[in-house]
């Protein structure tokens, strides 16, 4: 299991950043927690982490949006990127991948321990996207 | 309205009136310079029976349009070659029930009437709407020639093989529908539903084919405001529901062995409830994305035997604990198959939980495949309650619910099966089912083998007909 990984949560709703949050932080992680879209975007600029959990439906910048600036500025990042929203559009999943997300997860059909074990094996392959769930 | 004179068709009456007019009028004024009594008696005695004889003519004809034997019913002029003889320019059908015109003008719904010829005989005001072409533009006109078609694909249609198959249907009731966008004058385009009847009665051996054009355009932004709406409120649903999932795994996870037994297992089923609700959105989106086209499939080759086999393993404890034979009908080696891997497992847990549904206890469910020509069908057959015959055509289309002796617990929305339906025909397959009420049914589907599907193994999409 890894341990002292950092993960940035970007996620407006508190009662569900915070759920995963404390899941991550029983597993190890050292999360820290945005909830709007500039203040995500920001925390990324100025600080390393190891994987990004993003929500889509954001305050201040949608999430796409934050994830295309991010590449523009740091193309050979290989900070893997999971989509965590209950955006279900097939057109909003293609353009998450198209922008290098390594996941797509439905938050509704996920608990957070399969969130946490997706977050692990993110971070132990750095590759492989998870089908996302409709 | 045409001239009171108009309706008296036929020369002969005409000649009738005039030569009562003739004999009348100067008779009746001679009769008045002349004071002779004689005189005026003997005018009148002639004068009136040829009177009332043409006015029982006149009456005749009003009651009684004549059209005669060198009169035709329709206009027929077309495009002519200059090697064929010149066509008989007719005359049109006299409409002389304004009643009629009243309510044909007043329809809002477009009426186009054809002959054996595809000629276009009667429009009304709405047809003109829709058309862009005012009636008499319209009519004698070759409707292929004037107006197009296109189906939901963008395949041109004319309406010759349209009313060709409303002819075949005519006993159908109704006759047929068809979705098109209809381009008329200036390539002006409508989306409408034309309903294609074959004309009956006394005037078949002129008139073939009747088309009804309903606009659908307003009714297709409404619909879209709502599948837009639906896409929306699922998204909203999830929040919450995501919290609800959420809060409820943790606290199950993390007060093991601090509960009673008993306390666990209403948290159990809270969250059993929360993720069956999770469940009833995501179907919803389902049908939302199958409405508006937007459902995509990724299409790969799959080892169906091992797909069936996987499927058939996950559903054995669900069947074992209703006391249900779960049974797996396989040949030795199956050719892999085009698909989805995940849309077409909903389809499979979608019809094996279905058959556990309506099956009672002590009953049995098979799962099988076999080859056939091109493509595999699979199967679902259970030992359950049955389907009446007369449910059968409404089974798979939105929030049909079976009737059957298990309904009080069976659960579902009733959108499973039209969402299988939609992903079925998405991989080019049929979906069908056989059923005999009180012995049980049995669901077929085909899929198209990998190495001779005319589909490459990439993303297909349903595509939105009206975009």
């Amino acid at each position: 299991m890894p341990q002292s990984k950092r993960i940035i949560i970007i996620e407006d709703e508190s009662f569900i950043a915070d759920i995963y949050a404390h899941e991550l932080t029983k597993a190890g992680f050292e999360v820290r927690i945005e909830n709007n879209g500039v203040a995500g975007l920001q925390a990324l600029e100025k600080e390393q982490f190891d994987l990004l959990l993003l929500d889509i439906m954001l305050p201040g910048m949608h999430g796409l949006e934050l994830l295309r600036q991010w590449r523009i500025k740091h193309p050979n990042s290989t900070m893997p990127v999971l989509l965590l929203t209950n955006l279900g559009q097939d057109e909003v999943i293609k353009e998450a991948f198209a922008l290098g997300a390594q996941g797509y997860l439905i938050k509704a059909s996920y608990t957070p321990q399969q969130v946490v074990a997706e977050v692990a094996n993110a971070l132990q392959s750095q590759a492989k996207p998870n089908p996302p769930t409709p | 309205m045409l001239h009171p004179f108009d309706m008296v068709k036929s020369w002969h009456l005409k000649l009738i009136l005039g030569f009562g007019v003739i004999i009348f009028l100067p008779a009746f004024i001679i009769s008045i310079l002349n004071t002779n009594q004689a005189i005026l008696w003997q005018t009148i005695l002639i004068a009136t029976p040829l009177a009332f004889v043409v006015f029982l003519l006149l009456l005749r004809s009003l009651k009684n349009p004549t059209v005669t034997a060198n009169s035709k019913a329709v206009v027929a002029t077309g495009s002519i070659s200059s090697s064929q003889p010149a066509p008989p320019q007719p005359e049109l059908i006299p409409s002389t029930n304004y009643l009629l015109d009243g309510v044909l003008s007043s329809i809002k719904d477009g009426i186009i009437v054809l002959d054996t010829q595809q000629r276009i005989v009667l429009a009304n005001k709405a047809a003109e709407v829709i058309t862009g072409y005012h009636v008499s533009e319209m009519t004698g006109k070759i409707i292929d020639n004037l107006l197009m078609m296109r189906d939901q694909s963008g395949q041109t249609v004319t309406f010759k093989s349209c009313c060709e198959i409303g002819q075949r249907n005519d006993q159908t009731v109704g006759g047929s529908l068809i979705l098109a966008n209809l381009i008329g004058r200036q390539d002006h385009s409508t989306q409408v539903e034309i309903l294609v009847s074959r004309v009956t009665g006394d005037i078949t051996s002129e008139l073939s084919c009747l088309l009804i054009l309903h606009d659908v355009t307003q009714e297709r932004v409404f619909k879209q405001m709502q599948i837009d709406f639906v896409s929306m409120a699922s998204h909203e649903f999830r929040t919450p529901i995501t919290s609800i999932i959420n809060y409820l795994a943790v606290l199950s996870e993390e007060t093991k062995g601090k509960l009673k037994a008993q306390q666990l297992e209403f948290l159990s089923r809270a969250l059993a409830s929360a993720q069956q609700l999770s469940f009833l959105v995501d179907n919803l989106l389902n049908v939302s994305k199958i409405e508006r086209g937007s459902i995509s499939l990724s299409l790969h080759s799959m080892d169906w035997h091992k797909s069936l086999t996987d499927v058939f393993q996950n559903h054995r404890p669900q069947a074992t604990a209703k006391n249900i034979s779960l049974e797996l009908e396989l040949p030795p080696s199956l050719s892999p198959v085009l698909a989805d891997d995940i849309r077409i497992n909903e389809v499979l847990n979608n019809l094996i939980d279905n058959a556990i549904n309506y099956t009672k206890e002590g009953g049995k469910i098979t799962i099988g495949a076999k080859l056939s020509g091109n493509e595999v069908v699979t199967y679902v057959q259970d030992t359950g309650v049955g389907i009446p015959q007369e449910v059968i055509p409404h089974l798979f289309t939105k929030f049909f619910r079976a009737p059957g002796a298990l309904q009080q617990s069976s659960k579902g929305t009733g959108l499973g099966l039209y969402i299988a339906k939609s992903i079925i025909d998405l991989h080019h397959g049929k979906i069908w089912v056989e059923s005999t009420l009180g012995k049980g049914s049995t669901f077929y589907f085909t899929l198209p083998l990998a190495d001779n599907s005319q589909m490459s193994p990439s993303i297909a999409q349903l595509n939105s007909n009206f975009n």
